[in-house]
């Protein structure tokens, strides 16, 4: 026998059974898919352009590890399922006279054609898809997106070499079961009682720690950007706890309805019951998957929405002026003081004359920042502050009693070793504060007008406290002392500037008036850190915001459509399976009314099961998601727990309907 | 009292495209009476199958009828056959039809079940079967776990939870080992013994010459009838055999 014969008989193998492979190969099509738009996305040019983008790229590369890791588990589940299926068939093959080699061999040339016919296509459709999801932006959020189109071969060669490398494993799996079995067994293949699971107590428990401590980490990490591993270690840990949960707890569950007899000998719970602890084991892992991805769905939807719903108005919260612009001060402070903000009056007023803007106001006033430990009766600056992950950080802002009054035409007066302090979201309590060793006298200010701004996108990460202190002299001895433990990372003295613009002044002005001063400010040997407009700070939370609602629109929608195939596959493959069943109860005496009854006890608890789940992990993880929302938007949160909680009723509705579908096919195959 | 009528019953099946037309059966009319033990025989082809499906309400006739208690099973409406059928009939299998994803007991309990038995009434109707067949120690078992005649065992086990009316046996020892055939065979005996009405369809001339009478079919008709009366099985087996000769051999054997 030439190998051609191989070959043919592959391919007419696979078309044959068509009814099982090809939910198989549009998995494995999806699969490819997803994977090439995720590596292409990590490693667009467009997208590490927009602020944020670097840190969208490291989730989605993160996210791209998790997701191979279930594709891989994926593809194994299915896999197993379709070998169940085609044992029979190879047990003749080698009764006929067909050794297990020759066998291997068709195996081999099927998963060839199967790998080809995956790769090629997934990438094909990876990249009209990719195409299409920027195309509708475009027009839902008429923004200028750079990334989209962009042919990715890097891309490509990862993903076909990652589900090369799949398949492999796979071919290399089916073929030791090949060779392990012998005629009759694989002729009764799919026929064989498996043993009725024992309960996994060491697995039960695992998987409870596992998932307890994916959500301590979950709750408790409190900068997302600095604790990146952290984050990625606690969704590890939930995935595993959840897979371990389900086999282990699933099986657990079902034993103990079995025992309560006034449940399980009711004609409804009889059959459904057995039937799956029956095959608990891949049942659990089917069911994992869809509660992994019913997450990720969840969790991607409700960021594209509350993207979409947070207005461009919100720019303004960060943004109390037209310009703002930041220099650093150094040296003497109350001279450096004196001397920028007159360069920083001149400077203006000059590209104000130049571009022919209007300037309403120029305030600009003098200020410190540095993070900090709250501790009992002060602050704590250590020394691996920025390094350290665990312990909660907060923001100190500080600013002297003559900026504030002069900012805001105030009156407040503060002795030596005296403050003012106001916390967002918590006040501080007590009355004296000790920082770096000196103490001061605290007293709470609930209002301190407009030195607040921008504070709702930091305090979700960070508590943040502001602080009015008596002198200048008091805020460079404070400066000094933090620096001299933080060392380079420490917090510097700044003086910031807001200047208003005419309400009149064209957006094409505001820019320009902002890079003139900019280069006018070096020119004038200042320190600049920041000079920024409102206008081009709004284009670029609107790249953002486009560029984010992409990503996550896209894989969205893939990872819906990957979770509504599973279900589907799952609950047909397992008809097949229950058909024989069936066919003997209806001998027994059990009516179509009746089967059609238990089918569908069976089906909801194996729905909504992984629902509930679902639910509980999007809502304990809601706090971290919550943060790692403010890295990419720069916005304030409020919307996202309503936007979840939509998002999980679209999906509970969709997730319905999917169920509706699925029972019609799965009574379809076994009546 | 007669439990069972079948009168002038007749199955045609027509191929798909109404081409041909096969005759099942064509003229087939007998009665068993209540506390009967009754088997049918006939070759491959002869309409014994269809014969049982029929009478289990599994199937239509295409013409006659079935009367179980005097009441036509053919006419009952197809939303109350499942009911009619498990309370009224119980059966027995070649393959046994054991379902794997229950236990042995939650097998022998499945018409229950299915009926909306309550669980402590179940097992008091439980365990005084499983003791006649022997099988009270295997009820925690799985099906893959036990032998073929303990598997046989509870599927007798199955039929007679339900005190069905009639219990319809399909080959019940097709399957089974020459000893574990033997062991059922008195067990329908002695359940027959105890006033069940029993009906068994089978090939083996040996399972035959455990009943009180057995019918023979050829072509779709009721060829030959024999009766026990107070024969032993050894003298039974060897009429029945006589029987079979001259069936095969194609003479013209009437009474």
């Amino acid at each position: 026998m030439n190998n051609r014969f191989y070959q043919k008989m592959a391919a007419d193998n696979i078309r044959k059974n068509g009814k099982v492979y090809l939910p198989f190969l549009i998995s494995c099509i999806c699969s490819v898919m997803v994977s090439y738009i995720m590596l292409a996305l990590s490693m667009n040019r467009g997208l590490g352009q927009i602020p944020g983008g670097n840190n969208m790229q490291l989730i989605l590369t993160m996210g791209n590890v998790v997701i191979s890791m279930f594709f891989a588990i994926f593809l194994f589940y299915t896999n197993s399922f379709l070998m169940k299926r085609r044992k029979k068939e190879f047990g003749v093959y080698n009764i006929l006279g067909m050794d297990k080699r020759h066998i291997q061999k068709v195996i081999m040339y099927e998963t060839m054609y199967i790998t080809a016919i995956s790769i090629v296509v997934g990438l094909l459709t990876g990249i009209v898809l990719n195409k299409v999801c920027v195309l509708i932006i475009r027009r839902m959020m008429d923004a200028t997106v750079s990334l989209g189109f962009e042919l990715s071969p890097t891309s490509m060669i990862g993903s076909s070499l990652l589900f090369a490398t799949f398949f492999l494993l796979l071919l290399g799996y089916n073929t030791y079961q090949i060779r392990l079995a012998n005629p009759i067994e694989l002729l009764r293949g799919g026929n064989v009682g498996e043993k009725e699971p024992k309960t996994k107590w060491v697995m039960a428990v695992l998987g409870g720690g596992f998932l307890g401590a994916g959500y301590y980490l979950a709750l408790t990490i409190q900068s997302p950007i600095t604790g990146m591993p952290l984050v990625f270690l606690a969704v590890l840990l939930v995935i595993a706890g959840t897979y371990l949960l389900f086999t282990a707890g699933s099986i657990a569950a079902l034993k103990l309805l079995r025992k309560n007899s006034r449940y399980y000998y009711q004609i409804q719970h009889f059959i459904p019951v057995s039937g799956m602890l029956y095959r608990m084991k891949k049942n659990a892992v089917g069911l994992a998957n869809i509660c992994v991805m019913s997450v990720a769905v969840i969790l991607l939807l409700s960021i594209a929405v509350s993207l979409y719903v947070t207005s461009d108005e919100s720019i303004h919260a960060q943004y109390p002026s037209n310009v703002l612009a930041e220099i650093k001060l150094s040296g003497d402070i109350p001279e450096a003081e004196k001397q920028v903000k007159a360069e920083l009056q001149q400077a203006a007023e000059r590209t104000a004359a130049e571009t022919l803007v209007e300037v309403d106001s120029i305030s600009s006033y003098t200020s410190l920042s540095f993070p900090a430990v709250l501790v009992e009766g002060g602050f704590d600056v250590p020394e691996d502050i920025y390094s350290n992950q665990t312990t909660k950080i907060s923001s100190l802002y500080f600013i002297d009693q003559n900026n504030y009054n002069s900012l805001f035409g105030e009156n407040v007066s503060l002795n030596a070793n005296e403050i003012y302090i106001h916390g967002i979201g918590k006040e501080y309590e007590g009355t004296s504060l000790s920082l770096m060793g000196e103490q001061y006298q605290a007293t709470v200010m609930k209002d301190m007008k407009g030195f607040v701004v921008g504070e709702s996108t930091v305090s979700t990460i960070v508590d943040v406290y502001f602080i009015i202190v008596n002198d200048v002299e008091t805020l460079q001895k404070i400066e000094q002392q933090q620096k001299a433990i933080i060392g380079k990372l420490a917090g510097a003295i700044h003086v910031s500037a807001r200047i208003d613009l005419d309400k009149e002044t064209g957006k094409e002005q505001e820019r320009k008036f902002g890079n003139i001063l900019s280069d006018k400010l070096e020119a004038a040997g200042v320190d600049v850190s920041v000079v920024d407009t409102r206008v081009s700070a709004g284009e670029k939370f609107r790249a953002l915001r486009s560029g984010v609602l992409f990503v996550a629109m896209n894989l969205g929608i893939l990872l819906l459509m990957a979770t509504v195939l599973i279900i589907y596959y799952k609950q047909i493959s397992e008809a097949y399976d229950d058909k024989d069943r069936y066919t003997i109860m209806r001998k027994v005496g059990l009516s179509l009314k009746e089967i059609k009854g238990a089918i569908r006890s069976q089906i909801l608890t194996v729905f909504f099961l992984p629902l509930i789940a679902t639910g509980v992990h999007a809502a304990v993880t809601f706090p971290l998601m919550k943060k790692l929302v403010v890295v990419v938007m720069l916005d304030n949160t409020q919307w996202f727990l309503y936007c979840m909680a939509a998002s999980y009723a679209v999906f509970a509705i969709v997730y319905v309907l999917i169920y509706r579908v699925t029972a019609r096919a799965y009574y379809k195959v076994v009546s | 009292m007669t439990i069972l009528e079948v009168h002038n019953l007749k199955k045609i099946y027509t191929t798909r495209f109404g081409g041909n037309q096969v005759q099942a059966l064509s003229n087939v009319s007998f009665s068993v009476e209540s506390g009967e033990y009754v088997a049918i025989m006939g070759e491959s082809g002869s309409g014994k199958s269809t014969l049982l499906n029929i009478l289990a309400a599994l199937d239509k006739p295409t013409g006659g009828e079935v009367l179980l208690n005097g009441k036509n099973i053919v006419s009952i409406p197809e939303s109350e056959i499942s009911a009619f059928r498990r309370k009224n009939l119980g059966f027995v299998f070649q393959d046994f039809n054991l379902l794997d994803t229950f236990s042995l007991k939650d097998n022998i309990l499945l018409p229950l079940v299915m009926s909306g038995g309550k669980p402590g009434e179940m097992k008091n109707q439980l365990l005084p079967i499983a003791r006649k067949l022997g099988i009270q120690n295997l009820l925690s078992k799985y099906p893959y776990e036990v032998s073929g005649g303990q598997k046989q065992r509870a599927a007798v086990a199955r039929a007679l939870i339900n005190n069905p009316q009639l219990i319809m046996a399909d080959e019940p020892t097709g399957a089974l080992d020459s000893k574990a055939a033997d062991s059922l065979l008195e067990l329908f005996g002695a359940i027959n013994a105890e006033g069940q009405t029993i009906l068994m369809v089978t090939h083996s001339i040996k399972a035959a010459s455990h009943a009180n009478r057995v019918l023979f079919i050829k072509d779709g008709c009721v060829f030959h009838e024999l009766h026990r009366g107070n024969l032993t099985s050894e003298a039974m087996f060897q009429k029945i055999s006589d029987t079979l000769s001259v069936i095969a051999a194609g003479g013209g054997f009437n009474e």
